[in-house]
């Protein structure tokens, strides 16, 4: 009996419970064809962190190697992102280069960051390794306790932190000879509450008890480059199993896209916070007032949010809002705080760039859009600046993600960025900069830019394009004549594709009603960003125009053999006088699908409803705009949409956006006035329309029925013109035009 | 909204539009009686209308609209000026606007038959001084700023011309950006340098207007300048004519409008009046001879206006402020019609039509006439006015009314013999009795016979511009004719008949 009272039978014991079988809690990591629990895909480094500069995959291994010509100056670590270790078992091959007689590197496990002293610097347990083999197979702690148990021993940390020998494993020279130089060794690390066993080739090289009070019970897994002399270890066959660890998979909601995601569903898919039950007890979380200056008419941009980003600080809900003036600002969701700000750089046509009225305000028009790297919890912001640049920005930090490259010309319009399967889409409208309206592609592998005109026709969907399954980007385009016979698309939908060898940008489908000469005649644009979605095994598409009805479309043919036949047709909702302003469906279509497995379409319109249009349920007289909602049906043999609700009035009625059966609609209170009789198109002014504009209420209906859940009255005190709503994690996002963030929700 | 190749480029946004609707006219606009400052009668840039067109089945009666009141009709409405896009607070609208008795204005939607705004002016009084007939003929003068340069033929025919380049895609070079970025530089490099601006008239301008207007010059003698969008007044009336004159041909061209005088009506004499827009004074020439024809004064690209008379003469005045710079005596007898003015392998041709039943036709440049021989079996001539058009071969052709026994249009080409401009006999259509000066639209011609006597229906023709054969009719669908008028644009063709009725026929568009 030990004077701790653990006897060697008592490690002995330690050790077999840690090797034992796993904990019925079933461990988190992947698990592929590569093997169960495989965290290394043999390929690339997908899931892992580390500095490019000195981390590789080679040969199916994970390569970490300093040079003379590029020595390290501290210790680095490549993290696995995949999740945290608590109880596991780790498996995996090292080998340390003959070449390094000095090489030392080891295996991190229930570690944390340490940011300040790095992006990439990690402390806590170590399953060493170093090419001597003088401390290979002990466990140490990195930036902490030091020596733990060294190779053989068989050690207890005592809930003081003193240390006390258990006894040996192994004879340290019989431990050294367990290792093979130069070549493949396989490293098992098990971990079981406070007992900790490693082995090497098989066999146990030191077992460690710790009872440390201050011991970490659960960390980030990491593999270690030393600094000092060069070196090179390579790691293979990676696999984490019988673990008890927790992942770091979404646990919150993400808005990454203007509309949520590459369809433009509008549909918060993830929302667990907001119910119809709920809504009633919505109020300010916050706001926050940016210091972006307007141009135009156009002040912030719709936020997007990731629910969950990895930052010194720990993990944070960040908001991303986008400035007209080449701002991107980042927002502690939690807090209403700023994380940080950035603002692109744009001296080469900024100031000497004279406006061209509303339509053309210049600065950023693109809400930019997020995307997950290969490191979970790290995201990339693309944007898109006045120069017609494209950034690549760290969400985490504003850090530059990747050096700024050409995309588009200067002093465009280009509309809501889309990301899909590594390329970016946008499209341009108005002919902003003197430039022809196109659809771009940003091969981002590449770094191609495909681009594409319908000719005549600027697109100008709120939203930007949507991406069906296939990868086709569909979008409507307003402003020009339809005549394919001379490829000329406007006021039609056309669905544009990437040629994946050549990253030319190809005509897919195309569609136009077939009252499009009317439409153009009358500037009824087809110019809402149209939604996609899947019905019983098919894919099908929403999209409206200034006319004001809803088209229904089969993604395999969005228009049938001639081009002219969608699948329904809605009649007119509103837009009797046949209005080109202040009337019609504007922005972008939103679709979700209720517990009972009915698929919603709704559509926001403008002006006074149509006096033939109505619903089973009408929620009061509609002067000024509301949200229609239809059904999708099958009746006839054929898909409808069958009128289910029509919202209440709202001042020119905005895209709205759905959460667990709440829609989220607003009245943006602008002054959507076009021309006068005692102005003309004078009245088309920023100033005009500025003054006349009042102010935006938000408003939460219940998707059944349409009914007002809760409204924003009057503490939204400034109106917003391109702005559209995002939800995440209990909480809705609007911006407006004096540049105030406002954040309602359900808060704690 | 539109991105077609028109003179005035709108583009709109989805959130804006850039000018459009202001004071300039745009060429292929009907702006006035005759279409152009011109007085061709031909419309060019049409969409649909084409002899190809015609040939196929489609063309048909639009929609049709009672303007006048029951105690006016047989006074009759004038055929519609048009304005084929307004962006007004209502919407985009293709607009027409029709003169009615007594001193009514209808601006109606010329796609849907619907009228858009009515203005009515000074309640109508008894003439004085002129005939009896002048009450009748005092329908309100309807116009719409009119470019005294020539129409230029856009394209061809079809509406190949509505838009540029067809689509079009390309991949940039890695790390290049697109290739549109690429042509920014090349544009940049390209630029040349500024064009001077262009000489500014030393006479006052009416401040320009954020709308389209419309003038109106009722039996008052006011000219009105309407806000083309609602018909209010965009500024006060102010004094042209005396009250109850017979005007015809309203035109304004850079600023200044003119009309001529008739009949004596309104004791006014019979001459040309000019209204300094800008500083609005009023010039007159009195033409001793009396005004020919049905539309007024004809405008030469270089401003100098041309004037008819009953005594036989072309008159040359200068614009504005209407001093005589030369007169054509033809030697033969009285013109029975407007000058129309037309460009000929880059000489200016004025031709019109004399009470002979010729048409006669004098190169600006010189003083000689050249006449047509006298059509066969030829009757009074009914022409007031004659139209002017070109073929796709530059061949010039000139069409007038009323050549035949019971009445025909006459088709003369324009040729040249050495160095001079000659006509040459081109075809005859069928009978076509009372018919109405030709509108062309393309290589079509419309043309209208009134019927006799004016109870009897009216019926529009379509006519093959090179052979005069018949491609269409209206059959019976206008069942009366009297004073009967015609214009045409944005596709359509308009016929105002004697009982105030107005007939829109085209191609159907789903609306």
């Amino acid at each position: 009996m030990s004077p701790n009272g653990l006897s060697s039978l008592a490690w002995r014991a330690a050790v077999m419970c840690a090797l034992a079988a796993p904990p019925a809690s079933a461990q988190q990591a992947p698990a592929d064809s590569a093997g169960a629990g495989t965290i290394f895909d043999g390929t690339t480094l997908a899931g892992w962190d580390g500095d490019p500069a000195f981390w590789r995959v080679e040969d199916g291994a994970i390569v970490g190697e300093t040079r003379a010509d590029k020595p390290l100056k501290a210790n680095t670590f490549i993290i696995w992102r995949g999740g945290t270790t608590r109880d596991f078992v780790l498996r995996l091959e090292y080998r340390m280069s003959a070449s390094s007689p000095a090489g030392n590197s080891g295996v991190q496990f229930r570690s944390a960051l340490l940011p300040d002293a790095g992006r990439w610097v990690m402390k806590g347990y170590q399953a060493d390794i170093d090419a001597a083999d003088a401390y290979t197979g002990q466990i140490y702690e990195e930036r902490g306790r030091g020596f733990l148990a060294r190779p053989g021993q068989a050690v207890r940390v005592a809930a003081d932190g003193q240390l006390q020998a258990l006894g040996w494993v192994a004879q340290p020279d019989v431990v050294k000879s367990f290792m093979k130089k130069r070549d493949w060794n396989e490293l098992q690390v098990v971990a079981r509450g406070n007992a900790i066993v490693e082995l090497v080739n098989g066999h146990v090289t030191s077992l460690l008890v710790d009872d440390d009070e201050r011991r970490d019970k659960e960390g980030l897994l990491g593999l270690q480059l030393h600094a000092g002399p060069p070196m090179k270890i390579e790691f293979r066959n990676i696999r984490l199993t019988g673990a008890d660890s927790v992942p770091t998979t979404r646990a919150h909601a993400d808005w990454l896209t203007d509309g949520g995601n590459p369809q433009r569903t509008a549909w918060q898919r993830d929302e667990t916070v907001l119910t119809t039950g709920r809504a009633k007890d919505i109020r300010l979380l916050w706001k926050i007032t940016l210091d972006n200056a307007p141009r135009e008419m156009h002040s912030l941009l719709p936020a997007l949010v990731v629910g969950r980003v990895d930052t010194r600080e720990g993990p944070t809900q960040i908001v991303v809002v986008t400035g007209v003036s080449d701002n991107l600002y980042a927002i502690d969701a939690g807090r209403g705080v700023l994380l940080w700000k950035k603002r692109f750089d744009h001296a080469s046509v900024g100031d000497t760039t004279p406006r061209s009225g509303l339509m053309c305000p210049g600065g950023i028009t693109a809400t930019p859009v997020i995307g997950p790297t290969t490191v979970p919890g790290r995201y990339t912001i693309y944007a898109v600046s006045w120069d017609g640049t494209l950034h690549q920005v760290d969400v985490a930090d504003g850090a530059d993600a990747a050096p700024p490259a050409k995309f588009m010309p200067p002093n465009g319009k280009p509309y809501a960025l889309n990301l899909w399967k590594n390329v970016i889409y946008t499209h341009t409208a108005q002919g902003c900069g003197g430039h022809p309206n196109m659809v771009y592609a940003y091969d981002l592998a590449t770094g191609r830019v495909g681009s594409w005109g319908p000719a005549g026709g600027g697109m100008w969907g709120r939203t930007g394009p949507a991406i069906s399954s296939k990868g086709i980007m569909y979008t409507g385009t307003g402003d020009g004549p339809w005549d394919p016979e001379r490829g000329i698309y406007g006021n039609g939908i056309i669905g544009v594709q990437q040629n994946p060898t050549t990253k030319a940008l190809e005509l897919a489908d195309y569609f136009a009603p077939s009252n499009a000469e009317w439409l153009f005649k009358r500037d009824l644009d087809m110019q809402v960003t149209p939604a996609i979605f899947d019905y019983k095994g098919r894919e099908l598409m929403v999209s409206a125009g200034k006319e004001c009805r809803v088209y229904l479309m089969d993604t395999e043919s969005i228009g049938g053999d001639d081009h002219r036949t969608p699948l329904y047709r809605t009649p007119l909702l509103c837009n009797e006088g046949v209005n080109f302003a202040s009337a019609g469906i504007w922005g972008a279509m939103t679709t979700w699908v209720d517990a009972s497995g009915t698929r919603w379409v709704l559509a926001p319109f403008w002006g006074p409803k149509h006096s033939l249009f109505t619903a089973p349920v009408v929620h009061g007289d509609v002067e000024h705009g509301a949200i229609a909602a239809f059904k999708l049906e099958e009746r006839d043999g054929g898909l409808q949409l069958a009128p289910a609700w029509i919202s209440r009035d709202m001042s020119r009625a905005e895209p709205p956006v759905v959460a667990n059966g709440v829609v989220f609609a607003y009245g943006s209170g602008e002054s959507t006035t076009q021309a006068t009789p005692e102005l003309g198109l004078r009245a088309n002014q920023s100033e005009v329309r500025i003054k006349n504009s009042t102010h935006a209420v938000l408003h939460a209906l219940d998707g059944q029925t349409g009914e007002e859940l809760w409204s924003s009255g009057a503490q939204i005190t400034s109106w917003n013109h391109w702005a559209g709503l995002s939800v995440a994690n209990g909480r809705v996002y609007l911006g407006t035009f004096d540049g105030t963030l406002y954040c309602f929700g359900i808060g704690p | 909204m539109k991105a077609s190749a028109v003179a005035a480029v709108v583009t709109c946004a989805g959130v804006g539009l850039a000018g459009a609707g202001g004071n300039a006219a745009r060429a292929q606009d009907w702006t006035t009686g005759g279409y152009d400052a011109q007085r061709s009668s031909w419309v060019r840039v049409e969409g649909k209308i084409s002899t190809a067109a015609l040939r196929k089945p489609g063309f048909q009666l639009l929609w049709k609209l009672t303007l006048a009141h029951e105690s006016t009709a047989g006074r009759g409405v004038t055929a519609p000026v048009l304005l084929d896009l307004m962006i007004g607070y209502r919407g985009f609208r293709a607009l027409g606007f029709v003169g009615a008795p007594p001193d009514h204005v209808v601006a109606i939607d010329t796609d849907l038959g619907l009228v858009e705004w009515e203005r009515r002016f000074a309640p109508e009084a008894r003439a004085t001084g002129g005939s009896a007939a002048c009450a009748r003929d005092m329908t309100p003068n309807l116009a719409r700023p009119t470019n005294a340069a020539l129409p230029t033929v856009i394209g061809g025919v079809g509406g190949a011309s509505r838009a540029g380049r067809p689509a079009h895609g390309a991949v940039g070079d890695p790390g290049e950006g697109a290739v549109t970025l690429a042509q920014v530089g090349a544009r940049r490099r390209e630029t040349p340098p500024g064009a001077p601006a262009p000489p500014q008239s030393p006479a006052p301008r009416p401040a320009p207007r954020p709308f389209a207007i419309v003038y109106v010059l009722p039996s008052d003698g006011m000219l009105r300048t309407l806000n083309a969008m609602n018909g209010a007044d965009a500024e006060s009336p102010v004094p042209f004519l005396p009250p109850h004159t017979n005007a015809r041909g309203l035109i304004i061209v850079d600023d200044v409008a003119y009309v001529a005088t008739a009949r004596g009506c309104g004791g006014a004499p019979d001459g040309i009046w000019a209204l300094d827009l800008g500083a609005k004074q009023v010039t007159t020439w009195r033409a001793p001879g009396g005004i020919a024809g049905a539309l007024g004064p004809a405008v030469a690209p270089d401003g100098t206006i041309y004037v008819t008379t009953g005594d036989g003469q072309v008159i040359a005045l200068e614009p504005r402020t209407l001093k005589q710079r030369r007169a054509y005596r033809s030697g033969g007898p009285a013109f029975v019609s407007s000058s129309v003015i037309f460009d000929h392998r880059g000489r200016l041709l004025i031709a019109a039509a004399s009470r002979d039943g010729r048409v006669r036709m004098l190169d600006s440049r010189g003083t000689a006439f050249i006449r047509t021989p006298l059509v066969a079996h030829a009757a009074a001539p009914a022409a007031v006015a004659l139209a002017s058009w070109a073929d796709t071969n530059d061949t010039r052709w000139l069409l007038m009314p009323g050549g035949a026994l019971r009445g025909a249009i006459v088709a003369w080409k324009v040729a040249q013999h050495d160095t001079v401009p000659t006509l040459q006999s081109g075809w005859m259509s069928g009978d076509m009795p009372g018919p109405l000066a030709a509108a062309v639209v393309n290589d079509v011609i419309f043309a209208v016979s009134r019927g006799a006597p004016a109870s009897s229906p009216a019926v529009l023709y379509a006519l093959d511009g090179a052979t005069g054969k018949e491609l269409w009719n209206s059959g019976t669908t206008i069942p009366t004719g009297g004073r009967t008028a015609l214009s045409a644009g944005g596709s359509q063709v308009y016929v105002a008949t004697g009982d105030g009725t107005l007939y829109a026929f085209g191609f159907p568009m789903e609306h």
